[in-house]
């Protein structure tokens, strides 16, 4: 079975680039890039099974980039990682951060690796 | 804490600049542990892959021990500017240096002016500048003015902070960068809370059409 393949968008890019390999060690190929302009290039590219977004990018929320690539990669999966609880966090508000599920900063590499695994149904 | 609000509407102002400053803050501390946390996880992986007879890419290991390093230092500056920031509530009234509280301004906005897509820079002749002021309000003005140069007025790609000394003993500050100058800017931030800044801090707006800036004239000491 072909590995599968992950887009990390986040602008810190020690972070990602530390994670992509982590997450290569682990058998998923990752790609990683620190714009949202250079995320939407890379599905021009290539196909993804899943993108892993911080809430927060320059310009632009995770969210918002999130509507866009569905227009590109209507098939892929998506996970979010933030730093912090976003605001209706405490109130019960259905906010984005609220819908989604979102990983808290520092992530469990562990945590991410089900977490990808279970929402792409695979378990290599 | 009652002398340094002069009403309660400014009191919830106030917390709420407080508020954003601080949750800005934890959201870069954040990311410091975060890549702390991945460079220490990878450090733990290549040491279990060398546990069962692979090799270890010593220039990789030196890459992720400087790399914690770096993010210590960086932590540490969030801190240090972390626990400045907090101590300007302590006094109402104090004399500060322009160029170093400017300074201080922008590494603490720096995560929300990044986001904007903006770098805010300072440019400093090196000259102290000293005035007497409200710390707090003053922070708060700050940065009400880089959101309003970034928002209204167009600032793209940089936004430069210039002191430089005005007459009486006061200071011009002087934003550039800018897309459009308007003829009032005072204007802007009445309803915002401006009102109550603008003449607590003795401040005086005005726009600069030829250098596309904003000046902030700040006196000596504003009246108590």
């Amino acid at each position: 079975m072909k590995p599968m393949q992950v887009l990390m968008v986040d602008d810190e890019e020690e972070l990602v680039v530390t994670l992509a390999e982590r997450l290569e060690l682990r058998g998923i190929n990752a790609d990683w890039v620190t714009t949202a302009e250079a995320a939407c290039e890379k599905l021009k590219e290539r196909k993804y099974d899943v993108a892993i977004l911080d809430v927060k990018l320059p310009r632009i929320s995770g969210f918002d980039l999130q509507r866009k690539m569905v227009q590109l990669a209507p098939e892929m999966n998506f996970i979010f990682m933030t730093g912090h609880g976003a605001p209706g966090g405490f109130t019960g508000k259905n906010t984005d951060a609220d819908l989604y599920d979102c990983l808290i900063k520092p992530v469990d590499i562990d945590v991410l690796v089900a977490k990808i695994r279970e929402i792409t149904g695979r378990s290599k | 804490m009652a002398e340094l609000f002069q009403t309660s509407a400014m009191e919830t102002e106030g917390l709420r600049f407080f508020g954003k400053m601080s949750a800005s803050i934890s959201h870069e501390l954040k990311n410091t542990i975060s890549i702390m946390n991945e460079s220490a996880g990878l450090l733990e992986d290549l040491s279990a892959i060398a546990e069962k007879g692979g090799t270890i890419d010593t220039a990789k290991v030196k890459r992720l021990s400087a790399t914690i390093k770096q993010q210590i230092k960086r932590t540490d500056d969030i801190i240090r500017n972390m626990n400045r920031f907090s101590h300007l509530v302590d006094e109402s009234f104090g004399q500060i240096e322009t160029a170093a509280f400017l300074r201080l301004v922008i590494e603490i906005t720096r995560r929300l002016t990044a986001s904007a897509g903006v770098t805010v820079t300072l440019e400093d002749n090196g000259k102290p500048l000293h005035i007497t002021t409200r710390p707090f309000y003053l922070h708060y003005f700050l940065w009400m003015l880089i959101q309003y140069c970034i928002n209204a007025a167009g600032a793209k790609g940089e936004l430069k902070l210039t002191p430089k000394p005005a007459g009486n003993g006061g200071v011009y500050i002087v934003f550039s960068g800018l897309e459009m100058v308007p003829d009032e800017p005072e204007q802007h931030f009445i309803g915002h809370g401006g009102e109550n800044l603008i003449p607590l801090l003795g401040a005086k707006i005005h726009g600069s059409v030829p250098e596309k800036a904003l000046h902030l004239f700040l006196p000596e000491t504003p009246e108590k």
